[in-house]
């Protein structure tokens, strides 16, 4: 049983987690954290959501399964575990991907989904050890795809946009063509402006956010 | 304690004194451009820096700063030095959107006038050099022109092409250009950097004026004798050889106009003259080994990087020499 004031608390202390993931200290962004794929691989709208999906898949399971278990595990034997869980999903994820998605995409990202794997295993054994909650984790998680998902979802429509007119696939009716776009220049002025933007709105969605988690205290 | 130099935040910007003689170059390289080809360069220089400019204005206005530092000129010397590389047959939207690059990405994210850590004109020629080097590279041949069309486009025109000067060292070819020729800029290339003597005399002038220093121009110029004397790249005479080179692509023009911009190159004379070095050195191998036949502007990419580090480590250099200098002396008295 718990009363509204304790709802109300919870959601505003979760809402302020997954923005905080997802916007204030984006994992891209602001970290700095899996910067390669979207360099490289983030060239059409398809390669960005099948990267974020493959991060979702990777990322909660694996944040989840740390809040749960890892405590009980020894220190010592935590990387292990981890780098093993995060290797077998992937491994699957990336089974799936080439046998039921396609392997027409699969063979185009092949070298990313590791990378981003290792990315984001790093920013969980920094990150996680102060949640406790297993909601926490997976909101924390959650927020963490997202942030990452609209960096490289963004990035990749527009630079497909630019580079052959179309987006997902479907052309769009102008001509206008700039191959040189799928070099990395376009993609880190990209990613600078971006972060630009969000340095400047920072403070004020944290702000926002401080507040009302004080205020359903 | 001696005060240091600042490394990053450059507050020294051109004066409306500086900016007016930089300005100036428009002239001359306008009207040797405008004998030779006809209305269409101007139309290139105006428009690029009519772009460059109203670029600029946008950027204040969405940064709130004061439109007044449109006013002072130094966007327009971006837009200017940009349609100066231009060839005389390019499109028009071609050096506009190089200049709106340049201020856009260059220049304003980092603080407008007196901030920007790279060169602003430099990085607009180099992404039009990246994207579109087809039509920054092919130029109408000198001889056969006396008006190029003002249309939009001249492509299929019927305007007779040539190999540019640096195409054709790059080449191995045996250019057929005399000596003289080589002086007056009478071959196909770039709007503005063909023109050795009027670059020349135009840099002996903003040398007289102390818009330019010489302790970065002199150093480049000799470094890049001295790496064309090294490296021949023709089987000629050495001397027109070196004279070759040093006409071909940007060099010259990369010397008189983007190694000497005051934001972005050092202000300790050391410093200055390293620069100068480290530049003819990447200029001179870009030239040579480049992907395309003029990468100056990458170079100028690369030096500018280096410049903070440069002028403080020169400083620092100076500095520890001095002191030396002096507590030796002061022991000797001492003795």
């Amino acid at each position: 049983m718990s009363k509204p004031n304790t709802t109300r608390r919870h959601l505003w202390r979760n809402t302020h987690l997954f923005v905080e993931n997802a916007v204030t200290n984006n994992i891209v962004l602001i970290q700095a954290l899996g910067l390669c794929p979207i360099i490289a691989a983030g060239v059409s709208l398809q390669n960005g959501v099948a990267l974020t999906a493959c991060t979702a898949v990777v990322l909660i399971p694996l944040s989840l399964f740390i809040a749960l278990v890892g405590n009980w595990l020894p220190k010592w034997l935590r990387p292990v575990v981890y780098v093993l869980l995060a290797s077998l999903l992937l491994v699957a994820t990336a089974y799936v991907l080439e046998t039921y998605v396609s392997a027409e995409l699969f063979a185009k990202l092949h070298m990313f989904i590791p990378l981003m794997a290792v990315n984001m295993l790093y920013m969980r054994s920094v990150g996680v050890s102060s949640i406790i909650n297993p909601i926490g984790t997976v909101v924390d998680a959650l927020g963490s795809t997202v942030g990452f998902g609209v960096v490289i979802c963004s990035i990749s429509a527009l630079r497909e946009m630019a580079i052959s007119g179309t987006i997902w696939g479907i052309p769009l009716e102008y001509d206008v063509a700039l191959p040189e776009v799928a070099s990395p220049f376009a993609a880190f002025i990209l990613l600078g402006f971006m972060a630009a933007v969000l340095q400047w709105s920072r403070q004020r969605i944290s702000a926002f956010f401080h507040r009302k988690e004080a205020e359903s205290e | 304690m001696s005060k240091m130099l600042a490394p990053h935040i450059r507050t020294e910007a051109r004066t409306g004194r500086m900016t007016m003689d930089v300005l100036l170059a428009a002239i001359p390289l306008g009207l040797f451009s405008f004998v030779n080809y006809g209305m269409r360069p101007v139309f290139i220089l105006l428009l690029s820096v009519l772009a460059a400019v109203v670029t600029e204005a946008f950027c204040c206005m969405v940064g709130r700063r004061r439109l007044r530092t449109v006013l002072d000129g130094s966007a327009a010397i971006t837009g200017l030095l940009i349609g100066l590389v231009m060839s005389p047959m390019v499109d028009y939207w071609v050096p506009m959107l190089g200049s709106a690059f340049a201020i856009i990405v260059a220049k304003a994210p980092f603080g407008g006038t007196g901030r920007n850590v790279f060169n602003p004109a430099a990085a607009g020629i180099a992404i039009l050099t990246y994207c579109f080097p087809l039509r920054m590279f092919t130029y109408p041949a000198i001889s056969n022109v006396s008006n190029l069309p003002i249309g939009m486009t001249v492509a299929d025109q019927g305007v007779i092409t040539e190999l540019s000067l640096a195409a054709q060292l790059q080449a191995g070819a045996t250019p057929s250009i005399t000596r003289l020729q080589l002086l007056l800029g009478d071959f196909a290339g770039p709007i503005g950097s063909t023109a050795a003597l009027i670059l020349l005399a135009f840099l002996g002038y903003l040398l007289v004026r102390r818009t330019v220093s010489a302790w970065v121009v002199l150093p480049y110029l000799c470094t890049c004798a001295l790496m064309a004397w090294l490296f021949p790249m023709t089987n000629l005479n050495p001397s027109y050889d070196i004279m070759a080179q040093l006409c071909a692509g940007y060099v010259l023009f990369t010397g008189v106009f983007l190694l000497n911009d005051p934001v972005t190159a050092p202000r300790f004379w050391l410093g200055r003259l390293f620069y100068g070095i480290l530049a003819g050195i990447l200029v001179m191998t870009l030239q040579r080994i480049g992907r395309v036949e003029a990468g100056s502007c990458f170079a100028i990419l690369l030096v500018n990087a280096f410049s903070p580090i440069v002028d403080r480590w020169s400083w620092h250099f100076c500095h520890w020499l001095t002191r030396k200098r002096r507590i030796r002396r002061e022991v000797k008295a001492h003795e």
